[in-house]
């Protein structure tokens, strides 16, 4: 017997042809989010060899089939809860299909139980489904290359339009930091996020709690909220990739953290980013041997 | 006609049963019998706190979802601590609390920390200045295992017109608990174990209690099928422990100032004992000042 027979796709597009289709490209099944950016860190013939010996045997052991998400609890580090609800097909639980694969940091960011503060979202009863759309989960019928990509994808300003704001201080306050200058994050991520540090193939890496800010690094006039990533020299270095290209690149990207409130001690307190810098992503806190792009992320701040 | 004039006095009957049953004294830890018979009353405001994947799939009708991480929240590397007063008066206002409401708090109960749970949010509330509330004995649990009404669909409430109104006379900080050492009655709800510093938790700095405290477990309040116990026995508890002046200042305190609302609960509310504050930050503030003694294997 199968023991995951929605691994072939084409079992279950047999009855939901467009979602299937559909769903072969996209990131939860390809899952090319896990090269496609970071590729720009290896030369050509590391390309190859980071194809063969890390993305298809590592990598890609991480996607899920139809199954993972609408059946059975997909095994996470070694974890399996099983049937989701006993052998029904369930359509939609995001606590059980989203919840299981991005348990590490997103879900319990934003159920508050990686401590510090739940997300105000979630505080008023809504879930995943809520803000990310179908196509982010099931594809769009193109081949989806990483999420930050995506054109779709969530923005909190599809709902929270600037204008519409209650009050006056809000609007004075969004008004100055437009989300060119300053991302909703800088100023409404409600605490410490989880980062990952010093990875190495085979072994993993480390985490901690965290909080920076600085230079987005796709748009780099605007401040925003940076996660570290775990990618550190030499993590591929055991099966013979050096990352050539590492410096190309740096070890903080952009985040969105789920944790999100209507006030932080950013919004209450002026001084928080214009007197005391807090958070700020400063030189002496840089990873050490990390990359050269690194240091164009920190966050020249003009007092006026 | 006849038909209609019965059904009228029935409507009597009905109304009159119900508005008994609310106008009756306030009761701080009601049942799920009282409840179901007071479901309908406009007065009422039901908070469920937990999570909202659970409260969607059943609750007690009319219920609004206002997680027990929304009142308790993780602070300054502390946990269960106050939220800053503006997100309370949110908070507050929209589970749609009015001046004139009473608030039952209902959670799980299938062990300690989901029971006192609601007595933590009691508490906060009535930090807030908000005295009405009361607890759901046996909480939801409870009430799911008797079979009783679930709605699913969520109840937006209107928001409601409570303005806070700090009440510091519970509220104890580390300076005020130093203070009263020898004092006031300092009162140790953990279990023994913990009381004499033979176990702590991880977080907990230092394993002992604070000088002069006396301990009265807050799991001793409850029965194992996670409702109360009777009034009696709890004040039998009380009274053994901490004696019968009511009006004497007495401070609780636990690891991190969640299971000691349970004994503020029962003292202030369900007995009578009017000068009890609650130590927020309890042990796990306390054992980081290297300054305080805690003191182990005594009773002193």
């Amino acid at each position: 017997m199968d023991k995951r027979p929605s691994e072939n796709i084409d079992i279950c597009a047999k009855c939901h042809k467009e979602i299937g289709n559909s769903y072969k490209l996209s990131l939860h099944y390809t899952p090319y989010g896990q090269k496609s950016i970071f590729s720009e860190r290896l030369s050509e013939s590391e390309k190859k060899i980071f194809n063969e010996k890390v993305f298809e045997k590592s990598c890609r052991s991480c996607h899920a089939s139809c199954g993972d998400c609408h059946v059975k609890s997909p095994v996470v580090g070694g974890v399996n809860l099983g049937l989701i609800k006993g052998h029904k097909f369930v359509k939609k639980d995001e606590s059980k299909t989203c919840a299981l694969c991005h348990g590490g940091r997103v879900y319990p960011e934003f159920t508050g139980e990686y401590g510090g503060a739940l997300d105000v979202h979630y505080q008023k009863g809504m879930m995943c489904m809520d803000c990310h759309s179908i196509k982010e989960i099931h594809g769009d019928g193109k081949p989806q290359k990483a999420r930050k990509l995506l054109e779709y994808k969530n923005t909190c300003t599809k709902c929270h339009k600037q204008g519409d704001e209650k009050t006056d201080k809000a609007k004075e306050a969004h008004s100055i930091h437009s989300e060119e200058k300053v991302s909703c994050f800088a100023c409404h991520s409600g605490g410490e996020y989880r980062n990952c540090y010093d990875c190495h193939l085979g072994k993993g890496s480390t985490s901690k709690p965290g909080f920076i800010l600085g230079r987005n690094p796709r748009s780099k006039n605007q401040l925003t909220t940076l996660r570290v990533i775990p990618t550190v020299r030499d993590t591929f270095v055991s099966v013979g990739i050096k990352m050539e290209n590492f410096d190309r690149l740096p070890n903080y990207w952009d985040t969105a953290p789920h944790n999100i409130k209507k006030r932080t001690d950013r919004t209450r307190n002026c001084d928080s980013c214009h007197m005391e810098k807090k958070y700020f992503l400063k030189k002496e806190d840089i990873i050490p041997n990390g990359s050269k792009a690194n240091e164009t992320l920190i966050f020249e701040f003009k007092n006026k | 006609m006849k038909k209609v004039r019965n059904l009228l006095s029935s409507l009597v009957f009905f109304v009159l049963v119900v508005s008994y049953a609310f106008a009756s004294e306030f009761n701080p830890i009601v049942s799920t019998d009282w409840l179901e018979k007071n479901l309908s009353n406009p007065k009422l405001v039901i908070i469920d706190i937990r999570k909202s994947e659970d409260f969607k799939n059943g609750h007690i009708p009319n219920s609004v979802n206002v997680m027990y991480s929304v009142w308790a929240i993780e602070k300054a590397g502390k946990k269960n601590e106050l939220p800053e007063e503006d997100d309370l008066q949110d908070i507050i206002s929209n589970a749609g609390i009015n001046n004139d409401s009473w608030v039952v708090v209902v959670g799980l109960s299938e062990n300690i920390t989901e029971l006192v749970n609601m007595t933590r949010v009691a508490w906060t509330l009535n930090y807030a200045g908000f005295e009405k509330v009361s607890v759901l004995d046996g909480g939801f649990t409870k009430w799911s295992k008797e079979g009783r009404n679930l709605a699913k669909e969520p109840k937006k409430p209107t928001p409601g017109n409570f303005k806070i109104k700090i009440n510091k006379n519970i509220f104890a900080d580390k300076n005020y608990v130093k203070n009263a050492i020898g004092k006031s009655h300092i009162v140790d709800v953990r279990m023994p174990e913990f009381f004499f510093g033979v176990s702590k938790l991880d977080f907990v700095a230092r394993a002992g209690h604070i000088e002069s405290s006396v301990n009265l477990p807050s799991g001793w309040i409850f029965t194992k099928d996670g409702t109360y116990k009777s009034i009696e026995d709890l004040a039998e508890m009380a009274k053994g422990v901490i004696g019968t002046d009511k009006e004497k200042d007495t401070v609780v305190y636990c690891d991190t100032g969640r299971l000691a609302s349970a004994w503020w609960f029962v003292l202030t509310k369900a007995l009578g004992y009017k000068n009890v504050k609650m130590y927020d930050g309890s042990s796990e503030e306390w054992a980081k000042d290297n300054s305080l003694p805690m003191l182990k294997y005594t009773w002193k």
